[in-house]
């Protein structure tokens, strides 16, 4: 059974305390499934540009032993699914759900980068990646 | 002069004897010369005897005058020769014959009465004052011992002879008389009257005659002769003493006394009285306090007065009297006055003999329910009996708790009591908690170290385990008698503590507190503890105890040890490797149990386990490279790392995988296995591990890596790859 919506909707993004590289927010929620948590927390600096890419296109994504794919609708008027994966298990939720919670996590690090002047602002793809995700985050209507 | 002079005042003279002795002489006819006499004629003297002593005197002086003397002479030539001498005086006066006639029996004591008596005035006056009894006069002398008196006076002699006492002297000895001679004449007379002649014989000598009237003075003559047996203790006591004593106790009382030695008795006189009303039934008194002395007799009977010391002298045996007596006088009157409180709830003496006189008391003071104890004690009284100790402990108990303001609780354990057997548990227990205090006061008393800071409670508690002295070095050793106090209030065994030892409970104190210390105790054995705390290095175990509950702790030292065996770590190394925090985080089963890297481990992170969501595993470069079905749009080193940052696809499909891979890890496995597990170590620090899910931590070289941990397989970490 795919997740409720309002469970990924009801999940906190929060600034990190610490300077772990890349690692600037954080996705916590008490009812939080592990793959969710472990996709989202993990994510190197490196894997930002091409994932916020793929969440555009609507495609899957791997980062080492998490990520996740967006599942085929078995019937047309069906919405479509994602299943995100670690090295554990998988939770599947809706397609827009789920690009609603990329979407807020990555604007969130996006400003907490901003507020931080992390090192990330001197990355060549940087300002792509804040142009992709302010798209993603209208596409998702967040 | 003697009476009798009458006659002998007819013209006598005085003249100087054949002795030189001074008499009284007169007109006295000669002897005739030549010393022969004619016989009497006239008839036997008896039958000459007038009505009056003088008319009979004047009749034997001109009828027998001749005649006795020639008997005289006759039969004695002795006395024939004394009369010569003073012939012609006795003579003239015709006196000598009476004498002769008054002595016919007793010739051979003429010359002696010759001697004494050259006055024949005064034997005249003599034998005047008995001339109307003169035989029985006669019988009197003799028997009394004649010389004896005659060695007397003239006046005393004539004066007993005329005190109607002749029954009397004939039955006096020799020392009697001594004796009575040595009082004027009417004394003598007044005691010969008044006493009996035993009496006379046995005490007069022995106290003499002036103390024997000085006796009469105060006691009636029949309680003295009562007392003729007695005379040497009467010889040294005062006769006023005597009069008391024998008021009080009477003369019966008295010779019960008198076996009591004199100073007692000197000490009893002023207060015989008192004594008589305490004890109306002297030889009583003397039979149940022979071991006391007058004094300890006198302090009975000031202290528990009459009616109650009685009661003691009923229901006491000797030897508690003799205890009792030396009580002061409080506490005679004290026991005493129990003892009438039995009476007065009406119990019964065998009831006190089923409580035993300690409990007794104690339950009377508790002052309801006595008798109800002493019957439901009485069908116990056999168990009773045989808890000596047990019951006066419980008598003490009850008192305490009575005299500590708690009778109420005294009457409550009693009516609580359904049954004797539950009474005595009750009161056995209570009997222990005085036990207690008795030690407690002991400890108190000789060791100020417990007096100050430690509870009463604290201090039952550690001498009950343990000597005084120990107690006082182990208060010592725990320095603070707060932190004693607090951990002997959690209700411990002491006696743990006292093979734990204050020293090592004082290292305790400086890492937590009593209630923990107490817990500890709870779960781990003595052993264990100390081993503990002569072990675990001392931050550490302040960090131990300041972040494991003593549970936990426990659970530590009894699953994982202190030290290091082979690969598995102890509680000493668990802690300086993951700290305190941690190992409360994650618990003594996980530790117990952590293998981390192994040799699976690395054959994923090396080799891979194919495509799965993308390849899983095989971080390993040169393998991921050769891995068939996946193509690579980018492979970036991380500046002059061994790590590498490649993306790739794994057609047809156009997801997109990021992965990092290292060069050369399965050449370089030992260093990198290191790392992992340096990694995972720094993972469990800080708490940045799930069991069976996600962990991420730093290698000591800064590797940050990640991974899972035992998700396919309990303890064992997953996979790792670099982050």
């Amino acid at each position: 059974m795919p997740l409720a919506d309002d469970i990924l909707n009801d999940l906190e993004i929060t600034a990190r305390p610490g300077n772990i590289p890349g690692r600037l927010v954080e996705l916590t929620g008490p009812n939080a499934p592990a793959p969710l948590l472990n996709f989202f927390n993990y994510l190197s600096p490196r894997a930002l540009p091409p994932l916020v890419a793929a969440l555009r296109a609507q495609r899957g994504f791997g980062h080492n032993e998490e990520g996740y794919d967006y599942l085929a609708a078995a019937a047309s008027e069906e919405p479509a699914t994602v299943a995100v994966y670690d090295f554990v298990g998988r939770v599947e939720m809706s397609a827009p759900a789920f690009q609603r919670l990329a979407a807020r996590f990555l604007v969130q690090l996006v400003q907490v980068a901003a507020a931080r002047q992390d090192a990330m602002l001197q990355q060549p793809w940087w300002e792509e990646f804040v142009q992709d995700t302010q798209a993603l985050a209208e596409q998702a209507e967040i | 002069m003697p009476s009798g002079k009458k006659k002998s005042k007819k013209g006598t003279q005085p003249v100087t004897g054949t002795d030189g002795r001074t008499t009284t002489t007169g007109t006295r006819a000669q002897a005739p010369p030549g010393g022969s006499f004619t016989p009497p004629t006239s008839s036997q003297p008896q039958a000459i005897q007038g009505s009056t002593p003088q008319q009979a005197a004047a009749g034997w002086q001109q009828t027998a005058a001749s005649w006795t003397f020639w008997a005289l002479s006759l039969r004695n030539p002795a006395v024939a020769a004394a009369a010569s001498k003073h012939g012609s005086t006795w003579q003239e006066h015709n006196d000598f014959h009476t004498i002769g006639l008054l002595l016919p029996g007793h010739l051979d004591l003429v010359p002696k009465l010759l001697k004494l008596f050259p006055s024949i005035e005064e034997l005249t006056a003599i034998i005047d004052a008995v001339a109307g009894d003169k035989g029985k006069a006669l019988e009197a002398l003799q028997k009394a011992g004649i010389l004896a008196l005659l060695a007397t006076s003239v006046p005393r002699l004539t004066g007993l002879l005329k005190a109607d006492v002749n029954d009397k002297l004939v039955q006096l000895q020799e020392p009697a008389l001594e004796a009575l001679h040595k009082v004027k004449p009417n004394e003598e007379i007044h005691l010969i009257r008044q006493l009996k002649a035993s009496t006379l014989n046995t005490l007069v000598p022995v106290i003499g005659a002036a103390r024997a009237k000085t006796y009469l003075n105060c006691l009636s003559p029949a309680t003295l002769v009562s007392l003729e047996e007695h005379g040497e203790l009467l010889a040294k006591m005062q006769p006023q003493d005597v009069k008391a004593l024998i008021d009080a106790y009477g003369a019966e009382g008295f010779s019960i006394l008198k076996q009591r030695p004199v100073a007692d008795l000197e000490l009893l006189a002023p207060q015989a009285a008192l004594v008589s009303e305490t004890f109306p039934e002297a030889s009583e008194v003397m039979t149940h306090l022979k071991r006391i002395s007058a004094e300890e007799l006198l302090a009975l009977c000031e202290g528990a007065g009459s009616a109650n010391l009685q009661i003691l002298l009923e229901h006491l045996d000797p030897k508690e009297i003799y205890q009792l007596a030396r009580q002061p006088a409080k506490t005679i009157q004290h026991e005493a006055s129990l003892l009438v409180n039995f009476g007065h709830k009406g119990i019964g003496w065998d009831e006190l003999e089923v409580l035993g006189k300690d409990n007794a008391m104690a339950f009377a003071e508790a002052n309801q329910g006595v008798k109800e104890l002493a019957k439901k004690l009485k069908k116990f009284s056999g168990e009773w009996k045989q808890l000596d100790d047990a019951s006066y402990s419980i008598g003490e108990a009850l008192k305490i708790l009575i005299t500590n303001k708690k009778p109420a609780k005294a009457r409550k354990i009693i009516k609580d009591s359904a049954s004797a057997e539950k009474l005595h548990e009750a009161i056995t227990a209570i009997a222990k908690l005085i036990e207690d205090k008795k030690q407690l006061r002991e400890a108190l008393a000789s060791t100020p170290i417990l007096r100050d800071g430690l509870t009463g409670k604290s201090i039952k508690q550690l001498v009950r385990a343990m000597t005084v002295p120990e107690a006082a070095d182990f208060i010592k050793a725990v320095g603070d008698a707060a932190n004693l106090n607090d951990l002997l209030a959690q209700g411990i065994e002491i006696s743990y503590f006292k093979q734990l030892t204050g020293a090592h409970t004082a290292t305790l104190f400086t890492k937590t507190d009593a209630k923990k210390i107490k817990a500890l105790a709870d779960n781990l054995t003595v052993v264990q503890l100390t081993e503990v705390v002569q072990n675990v290095p001392a931050q550490a175990l302040t960090n131990l105890l300041g972040e494991l509950s003593a549970l936990q702790f426990a659970d530590f030292v009894k699953v994982c040890g202190l030290q290091d065996v082979g690969a598995k770590k102890g509680l000493i190394t668990l802690e300086n490797k993951y700290t305190a925090a941690s190992l409360k985080h994650y618990g003594h089963t996980f530790f117990n149990n952590l293998q981390g890297v192994t040799n699976a481990t690395m054959q994923h992170v090396i080799d891979g386990d194919g495509i799965k969501t993308g390849v899983s595993g095989c971080h390993d470069r040169t393998k991921f490279m050769a891995q068939p079905g996946i193509a690579i749009t980018s492979d970036i080193r991380r500046g002059v790392t061994a790590v590498y940052d490649v993306k790739y696809t794994i057609p047809p499909d156009t997801k997109v995988y990021i992965k990092t891979l290292i060069d050369n890890l399965n050449a370089n496995k030992a260093d990198w296995r290191r790392r992992a597990t340096e990694a995972l170590d720094d993972a469990i620090k800080n708490q940045q591990l799930t069991v069976g899910g996600k962990w991420s931590g730093a290698s000591i070289d800064g590797y940050s890596l990640e991974g899972y941990y035992g998700s396919k397989t309990s303890h064992v970490m997953d996979t790792f790859y670099v982050s």
